[in-house]
């Protein structure tokens, strides 16, 4: 595998979250807009390059029996720069992504490319694979929001598309923003990825 | 058995580390993340002063500090006066209350009968589309909605429409949302409350027209309620077909 498979792999052939099927609970929970699943990706992104370097320059001292508590330690100490970086100079998004930030810490994506990716591969590697995995995550949570904010709302990142066409009466289906609306979307773009493999496994299997 | 204090002491060294980093990182964004939220404080009492005090006085108003005691603990409120004047024109506090999900505060401005000038949403983590809607902007306005509800009403007996349809304080529900919509209104009638309480107790330094002040028997209003609620309740026995609450799902 070259380099830039290496980078483009995360994007849609092995997405975190519609194909590995990690971190689907910031994925349900903070896709309720757009501005918030953007935000809370490129949070994950800064985290999941930040601990992935570290544990790839690491990985020789870090005795196997306890790298797990290690990676976490690690991981929840850039959590935390994140999130007082956050309040500190981008109060807005830290405010909107609130209670999730902290929650970055248990998400699997970030323990899972720590274990399987960076804890064996090189540190260039590590960070290529790991900004890899960020944007797939990102292109995720985006994916879904934008669903989720549309159907629920009518608006897509925060623009509310009937009312500057000119059409009113839209109003959405509150259903979408709530938890059910999370499920069914992640749901459909899970089934619809999975149908476009099989589709396409049948296609080459023809020729 | 060295083994397992070889390990916890790398776990201990590393955990220190990062302890540290944080430690050295956190005294770089702590005075940022106060000024911020001073800033914010300032900025909001400003906000809901907006209409009660022209705009070019706003900046340079005095806010002198007082406490009330909810729940055992002390909380501030700001007793407002213009520069050079000995006479208060204004009441400012932060009322918190439970939420669907967790804490909702808004920021209240009173002028000194009590009569709520403007109310601010600061901080609630309800659900987006339902209790978030208080702080929503509507396409082509500059302010949220839900603030404006609020002005003119009595800050001691606001109440939402459902709760006390007659009431001349009585305030809409957000939609879907009448928990949140509660929430702010009792967090005010307390938070007020206390204040009026507070304010009735230095009563020598400042004018309070008692006669303007109306202060209602919420208490007697909610025996009221839950006694209709229990008639209503010992009807629906009667009936055999059960009703389900409007709209399912009601925050």
């Amino acid at each position: 595998m070259n380099k830039l498979q290496n980078f483009t792999k995360g994007f849609f052939k092995e997405n975190p979250v519609l194909v590995l099927a990690l971190g689907l609970c910031p994925s349900l929970a903070v896709t309720t807009s757009i501005e918030n699943g953007l935000g809370m990706g490129m949070a994950s992104t800064a985290v999941l390059v930040g601990s992935s370097t570290l544990v790839s320059m690491l990985k020789k001292y870090i005795p196997g029996s306890i790298r797990i508590p290690i990676f976490i330690v690690i991981i929840a100490t850039f959590v935390t720069l994140i999130d007082l970086t956050l309040q500190a100079f981008i109060p807005s998004l830290s405010e909107s992504l609130g209670l999730f930030i902290p929650l970055i810490v248990v998400n699997c994506i970030i323990l899972g490319r720590a274990e399987a990716f960076a804890s064996k591969k090189s540190v260039l590697d590590s960070i290529i694979d790991a900004i890899g995995m960020g944007i797939g995550f990102t292109i995720a949570l985006v994916l879904i929001s934008a669903v989720r904010e549309f159907a629920g709302t009518g608006a897509l990142y925060g623009y509310p598309l009937f009312q500057l066409m000119g059409i009113e009466g839209f109003k959405g289906s509150i259903l979408m923003i709530l938890p059910p609306g999370g499920f069914l979307t992640m749901g459909l773009i899970l089934g619809f990825m999975q149908w476009n493999k099989v589709r396409k496994a049948k296609n080459t299997g023809g020729k | 058995m060295g083994n397992i204090i070889k390990l916890s002491s790398i776990l201990f060294f590393v955990a220190g580390i990062a302890a540290g980093s944080l430690a050295f990182y956190n005294s770089f964004t702590k005075p940022e993340i106060a000024k911020l939220k001073a800033e914010n404080e300032t900025k909001a009492r400003g906000y809901v002063l907006q209409g009660l005090i022209p705009d070019d006085q706003i900046p340079g108003l005095i806010y002198e500090e007082g406490q009330i005691e909810i729940n055992g603990m002390k909380e501030k409120f700001w007793k407002v006066k213009t520069p050079g004047s000995n006479q208060y024109k204004a009441l400012v506090f932060l009322a918190k209350g439970q939420g669907f999900s967790g804490v909702v505060e808004t920021m209240v401005a009173t002028d000194m009968n009590f009569k709520i000038n403007g109310i601010k949403v600061l901080k609630h983590t309800e659900t987006p589309g339902l209790g978030a809607e208080a702080q929503t902007v509507k396409y082509g306005d500059t302010k949220p909605f839900f603030e404006g509800w609020f002005k003119e009403k009595n800050s001691l007996n606001v109440i939402v429409e459902k709760d006390d349809p007659n009431s001349a304080d009585k305030v809409q529900s957000i939609t879907g949302a009448t928990i949140t919509t509660r929430a702010v209104c009792n967090s005010i009638n307390k938070y007020a409350e206390l204040v009026k309480k507070q304010m009735g107790a230095v009563q020598g330094q400042i004018v309070i027209d008692q006669s303007k002040v109306v202060s209602v028997d919420r208490e007697a209003i909610m025996k009221a309620r839950a006694e209709a609620a229990a008639k209503a309740e010992a009807e629906k026995d009667t009936t055999v077909t059960e009703d389900t609450p409007e709209g399912g799902k009601d925050e």
